[in-house]
């Protein structure tokens, strides 16, 4: 019952746009990962897998804040934990060792390409799983 | 490409975002009982169906002309589609203003996925 409650909680009001966004970023890395990877892999190896990766974890966050029950909540925090560390250790290579990003990624250059919303996603994210954590009213 | 369409869908989408971001204001959910809501709904479909046509159109030119990126653009002209009836679905669950946040990500993501379309067709 409780858990239930939570789980709402995780999805509704502002958590239902912060999967929205989440969902966005999912099919966008995605589908740009995929099409690197198929069409010119040899290009920016490193690059690629990095943009692989930030695919992934979009599609784990996602649907962990839709889910939103216990577990999920745990999972997604993990997500954008590691998400923040991606952006900001992608971020910095991309401008130190530009030679391994010939074509940008998700996460290269904090993510200026989609208006750093990279970066601002996973700390989004982990203040939504703060304010709505269970056992705290509001 | 056809620009007039395109810039059709854009209008059409910021109407949208100006009518939801005034029921996230005016705390309102977006609720297919009511009229207006189901005007919104209309509009997202018209938009919807714009960008088949916008499909339909982009797959011809590039089986006709020679695209730099033609997987890319493809990719584009394809994934655009899911944005609306996933985005509708995903706000319409809601109770709350959120539903209203929802459509406004996503009537801000069709502009700009045809934005960089359009980039990716002229070389970009």
């Amino acid at each position: 019952m409780a858990e239930d409650a939570d789980a709402r909680r995780t999805r509704t009001g502002w958590g239902r746009v912060l999967v929205a966004v989440y969902g966005v970023f999912a099919l966008a890395a995605t589908a740009r990962s995929v099409v690197q990877i198929i069409d010119r892999f040899e290009v920016a190896p490193v690059a690629f897998v990095l943009s692989a990766v930030a695919a992934v974890f979009y599609l784990v966050a996602t649907t962990a804040f839709a889910l939103g029950d216990r577990s999920s909540r745990r999972l997604a925090a993990f997500s954008c934990a590691l998400e923040l560390v991606g952006v900001l250790v992608v971020g910095g290579l991309s401008l130190a060792v530009p030679a391994w990003f010939p074509e940008p990624t998700v996460w290269s250059h904090f993510g200026q390409g989609y208006l750093f919303i990279p970066v601002l996603l996973p700390v989004l994210g982990l203040w939504w799983l703060r304010r709505t954590r269970p056992g705290v009213s509001g | 490409m056809v620009l007039g369409l395109s810039l059709a869908l854009t209008g059409l989408c910021l109407v949208v975002v100006v009518w939801a971001v005034v029921k996230i204001v005016t705390r309102q959910p977006v609720l297919l009982t009511r009229r207006g809501d189901q005007v919104l709904l209309g509009v997202l479909a018209l938009v919807e169906l714009g960008l088949v046509v916008q499909a339909v159109v982009g797959f011809v030119l590039g089986a006709q002309q020679q695209i730099p990126n033609l997987l890319t653009f493809g990719v584009y002209l394809v994934g655009v589609l899911l944005i609306l009836p996933v985005g509708t679905f995903w706000a319409l669950a809601d109770r709350s203003r959120g539903g209203a946040g929802v459509l406004v990500v996503a009537c801000v993501t069709v502009p700009a996925m045809v934005l960089r379309m359009h980039q990716v067709y002229a070389g970009g």
